[in-house]
């Protein structure tokens, strides 16, 4: 499977996928690239030029602000989505099931809290049946027990073949424990994508070079200060 | 009584001046619309002198506009003659005169709400609403216009009011036809030039009046959606 983005002096990303994977985990430092690169698999950034094995199919997309439409309550954001839904979608309830928020059907969305309006934002994605669905850090403001399980709720979704997860995630722990594969993204170029425990590992190993690297200069750095204090 | 109060002269033009508000208001609404869309999300270099020509009522004495709208309806004029053409009546001192006039006098009263309002709109909604399969009609009707409710009501509450109080214009293209042309702020004018105090107390304290509360509503308006949106 191979996914190419590219947008002109933000990302050149090529993606290169094994056709099995279903839950796709991308990770990499703030401002790396990783949300525009979502933006532009989604279809709403203009200038993007993108190749996705995807192009007839449903993709959706969840922000890390979850952007419920704040004029009508959980039930008509969820009614909204319904109207352009696909044919193999979930019902309305199994989705609110599967995130955990059957109680908040009927709440006005100013009175969700962030984890909640997230929880309700994967399940308005879910209801309109996507066959991608992208998450942008969309589960960052729930609590670890229930994202576990919405991330388990998905990832069942994935192995059933119902759905493709990329998820977005700072969180090494929940990628290395649902991802099929990981990409390390950096500057906007993939810099390191693969089975997930290869990733990992390259990963963590050059953080230890960091780690190391950053004790020698702060070492030298406090050095010098003390040095400055004494010839003061 | 309402008769009594303010006499029936001063009652037609009371309702000729609600008529004409109320159509001018709603022709309005359907004009500023698109126009405010299409400005919040048009990028341009000429954008600026669009926006400044839009403006120009704002700042432009109402006097200066009503006599070049005067041109622009007599029947010499392109745009007169062909009203006469297709109607077989004069533009200029005529009530359908006094729509257009009141029409281009307040656009921008209409038009900045709506343009402030779109332009501060969060573009992720319409991203998701794509995502969610949304053509880009149907994310304006479904989720721009509700979510645009504030600009939408104060930018209908500005353009009726201002309408209600134009006077400058509407004695340039309209005259002081009673029935027709003669609407309250002319009414006034006239009962001032009579030395009608009485009769000009009352009108002019109902217009005060109706200005204020107007106003207030639309602040109050204003103030209850923002602290729901801040909720």
């Amino acid at each position: 499977m191979q996914i190419s983005a590219l947008l002109p002096n933000r990302i050149n990303a090529q993606i290169s996928l094994q056709p099995q994977s279903r839950f796709i985990g991308i990770t990499g430092p703030s401002g790396a690239g990783k949300s525009s690169l979502f933006r532009a698999l989604a279809g709403v950034e203009k200038s993007a030029s993108v190749q996705t094995p995807w192009t007839s199919q449903k993709v959706g997309i969840v922000f890390q602000q979850p952007m419920l439409f704040p004029h009508t309550d959980v039930r008509g954001n969820l009614a909204l989505a319904q109207r352009h839904t696909s044919p193999n979608a979930m019902s309305i309830d199994a989705c609110l099931r599967g995130c955990y928020c059957e109680h908040l059907i009927d709440k006005p969305v100013q009175a969700l809290s962030g984890g909640e309006a997230q929880r309700v934002a994967i399940a308005r994605a879910l209801v309109n049946g996507p066959d991608v669905l992208l998450l942008d850090e969309s589960l960052s403001a729930i609590d670890i027990f229930t994202r576990r399980k919405i991330y388990q709720f998905l990832n069942n979704l994935c192995v059933s073949g119902k759905l493709t997860c990329l998820v977005i995630s700072h969180d090494l722990d929940d990628l290395a424990l649902f991802s099929d594969e990981l990409v390390f993204i950096d500057q906007g170029r993939t810099e390191l994508c693969g089975k997930t425990r290869d990733v990992l590992t390259q990963v963590f190993e050059s953080w230890d070079c960091l780690s190391e690297c950053s004790q020698t200069h702060g070492g030298s750095h406090a050095q010098r200060l003390n040095l400055g204090r004494l010839e003061a | 009584m309402l008769t009594e109060f303010f006499g029936a002269s001063t009652l037609e033009a009371i309702l000729l001046t609600l008529k004409l508000a109320f159509i001018t208001s709603g022709l309005l609404l359907l004009i500023a619309l698109p126009l405010a869309w299409f400005l919040a999300k048009w990028q341009s270099k000429a954008k600026p002198l669009v926006m400044s020509i839009l403006a120009l009522p704002l700042v432009l004495p109402p006097t200066v506009l009503g006599f070049y709208l005067l041109i622009a309806f007599s029947p010499q004029s392109a745009l007169g003659q062909g009203w006469q053409n297709l109607t077989g009546s004069n533009l200029a001192f005529s009530f359908e005169g006094l729509v257009l006039g009141s029409v281009i006098y307040s656009l921008p009263f209409a038009l900045q709400p709506l343009y402030s309002g779109f332009s501060q709109l969060d573009n992720r909604y319409l991203d998701v609403a794509k995502t969610l399969g949304f053509s880009a009609f149907e994310a304006f009707i479904k989720i721009v216009l509700p979510l645009s409710k504030a600009p939408i009501v104060v930018a209908l509450g500005l353009s009726f009011a201002h309408t209600i109080g134009e006077f400058g214009v509407v004695l340039m293209i309209g005259g002081n036809i009673p029935g027709a042309t003669q609407v309250l702020s002319i009414a006034l004018y006239e009962q001032v030039e009579a030395l009608e105090y009485n009769s000009a107390h009352n009108l002019a304290l109902a217009l005060l009046i109706f200005s204020f509360v107007m106003l207030a509503a639309l602040y109050r308006f204003n103030g209850v959606t923002r602290s729901d949106e801040a909720r």
